[in-house]
């Protein structure tokens, strides 16, 4: 027979890396012919004497290098990420976090008060809600009116049982 | 082939113990595989040693159920092309990973010796000559593919290149191979 299947071939056909219909072809042929089966002994004898090799020098593992990568680990400093990671991150984190927002507090006078909010004076709300009531008590959009023991209508300080004192005196005067 | 670098985690328990078991399991392993790269166990040493460093670092990334000794092999293959590079300041050229094999009719064009010639002399030691002259990606592969007994996509994984490359540099590897240990074996007599 003169038809050889090429060294590469019988390499690949060792590692089980030809597709499955060469495989096969190969296989019949090794079958006939004694010069491919020789090639891929040889082949298949090379690869037996490197893990055999292998087998009888294999190394133990030394314990120098266990000790050496806990030495390394130890000694390499986490980043801020990693400390927020591990379990003492709280302790960390909520420091952090109180003085982002103490900062944010003060570093923004609308948080505070300290800034001219857009708004409007209660006393408007109260002269409004007392026009309404004056003119439909019953009516649906008006807050519940409240009538006193001689039957008037009370002021709209009546309303305000929880309002401190200085929103109070706003009422009133805005009232009279 | 690069494994992500993952910030340290010191105080985690579970780091601790992932390494600590893997290094238990399959330091010999590595440690094999490491001075079968470099050919030498002062560098098996220092690169089995940032392996190791590099799984505490990484360990969230490896994936449970794939392979380990894979994955550490990925590793210490990484490490070591690094090292090389470092070494030489230039990284080998990659072979064609147009190389597939080709049938052909007619004689072979190297002589091959029977196997009685492979198996009654002393293989082993001029094996081991040979398997230092091959270049470390040769050597990377043959190491996977003849001891580790890996396929040819596993390598390709564990490498970081293609099935072609894997091929083509274990085709070189074991020609060379053949060559030289043939001249190896003709030198002892």
């Amino acid at each position: 027979m003169n038809n050889h299947y090429d060294q590469d071939f019988l390499i690949d056909y060792l590692h089980g890396a030809l597709d499955s219909a060469t495989d096969a072809a190969l296989f019949t042929h090794l079958d006939a012919c004694s010069e491919c089966r020789a090639a891929l002994d040889v082949e298949a004898a090379i690869g037996d004497a490197l893990r055999s090799a292998a087998r009888s020098e294999a190394l133990e593992f030394p314990s120098m290098i266990k000790a050496r990568v806990w030495d390394a680990v130890r000694r390499q400093k986490p980043t801020l990420l990693d400390r927020l990671r591990s379990p003492w991150g709280p302790a960390i984190a909520v420091p952090i976090a109180a003085v982002v927002a103490l900062a944010a507090y003060f570093g923004t006078p609308v948080l505070r008060g300290g800034g001219t909010a857009p708004g409007i004076a209660a006393s408007y709300y109260l002269d409004q809600h007392n026009a309404q009531a004056t003119q439909n008590p019953l009516g649906p959009s008006v807050g519940p009116a409240v009538y006193t023991a001689e039957g008037t209508p009370a002021t709209a300080a009546s309303y305000i049982d929880t309002a401190d004192a200085a929103t109070l005196d706003n009422a009133q005067g805005a009232i009279r | 082939m690069g494994v992500p670098r993952k910030p340290i985690d010191p105080a985690t328990p579970e780091a601790s113990a992932f390494l600590e078991q893997a290094m238990d399991q399959y330091g010999k392993a590595t440690y094999n595989f490491a001075y079968r790269l470099t050919g030498n166990e002062a560098d098996a040493r220092d690169l089995a040693q940032d392996a190791f460093i590099r799984v505490y670092r990484a360990w969230r990334s490896f994936q449970p159920g794939t392979s380990f000794l894979s994955w550490i092999y990925r590793i210490v293959t990484n490490l070591y092309r690094d090292e090389l590079r470092r070494r030489k300041g230039r990284y080998q050229e990659e072979i064609p990973e147009d190389n597939a094999p080709q049938e052909y009719a007619g004689q072979r064009p190297l002589a091959v010796d029977p196997i009685e010639d492979y198996m009654g002399g002393q293989l082993g030691e001029p094996l081991a000559k040979a398997l230092a002259q091959l270049s470390s990606e040769q050597r990377q592969v043959v190491v996977l593919a003849d001891i580790e007994e890996y396929s040819y996509q596993e390598i390709a994984d564990i490498m970081g290149c293609s099935i072609g490359t894997v091929r083509s540099r274990l085709h070189r590897a074991r020609a060379l191979l053949r060559r030289l240990v043939t001249r190896a074996q003709q030198e002892q007599r």
